[in-house]
């Protein structure tokens, strides 16, 4: 019998470290300037209030209180769901690092894809 | 009165192999030109190319490249191939086989792949298979 092994990573070690790199690079990031409005919002609604959130109350025709109740449950939300994610980057990593075979690691990479897609997207607020 | 020399399309092909390395057309007096040494002609019609035909080199006639009927099935990260005729070359990732009727490509990653399957008899044939 005539047999072809196509290799697509050199060893196991060389498949390891593709894949591990392959999670951190699909790990979905938040812009810069998106982070630190969203961190500026959340101190001001810690501290009850400040020039973003008022801004934000009159432009939307509010009180203040929506405005810091509305940021409070967005930050709520992103924080749920970004411990879903970080909890599958790290689980897909350890499966990756147990991984027998490239073809295992391959696994656990789509696995990781799927559940960053099934993930809850916190709206930006 | 000098009789018209004809004018004729040739294949020339490495002798003992099959394969056409090219086609030209000629007077019939310089077909012996064209080609190099260890290398020989037939003629032909313009409908041939390296493509579509090969030689038989004992009839010395052209004859068209019939399709592959490939028969393949995947089990998990491996192609298996039966019926291949013997010599054909099975190509996959830049890597190749030469087929003996029985044979494996296998994968070490799950993903979808093209594989070429060429041989000097039948038309050049590639396969995208998904395997894992």
């Amino acid at each position: 019998m005539g047999k072809l092994s196509i290799r697509r990573h050199a060893d196991r070690d060389a498949a390891e470290a593709h894949y591990l790199d392959a999670v951190d690079r699909a790990a979905p990031g938040v812009p810069p300037l998106i982070a630190a409005r969203r961190e500026a919002k959340w101190q001001e609604a810690l501290s009850g209030g400040g020039p973003i959130l008022a801004a934000e109350a009159d432009a939307l025709g509010c009180s203040l209180q929506s405005v810091i109740d509305s940021v409070t449950a967005a930050r709520s939300g992103w924080c749920e769901s970004e411990s879903a994610r970080e909890a599958a980057r790290i689980r897909a990593k350890t499966r990756i690092r147990h991984a027998d075979t490239p073809a295992d690691m391959h696994r656990a990479y789509t696995d990781y894809q799927a559940a960053l897609e099934a993930a809850f997207s916190c709206e930006e607020r | 009165m000098t009789d018209r020399i004809r004018e004729i399309t040739i294949a020339i092909y490495q002798e003992g192999s099959p394969e056409i390395l090219s086609t030209c057309q000629c007077g019939e007096n310089q077909a012996d030109m064209q080609c190099d040494d260890g290398e020989s002609w037939v003629e032909v019609d313009e409908s041939v190319s390296d493509d579509t035909h090969y030689i038989d080199p004992e009839q010395r006639v052209a004859v068209a490249r019939s399709v592959f009927d490939p028969q393949h099935s995947v089990d998990d990260l491996v192609v298996h191939f039966t019926g291949l005729p013997a010599g054909a070359v099975i190509g996959a990732m830049g890597q190749e086989l030469i087929a003996d009727g029985d044979d494996e490509v296998e994968f070490d990653v799950p993903g979808t792949y093209r594989i070429a399957l060429s041989h000097p008899h039948h038309l050049d044939e590639t396969l995208e298979v998904t395997v894992g």
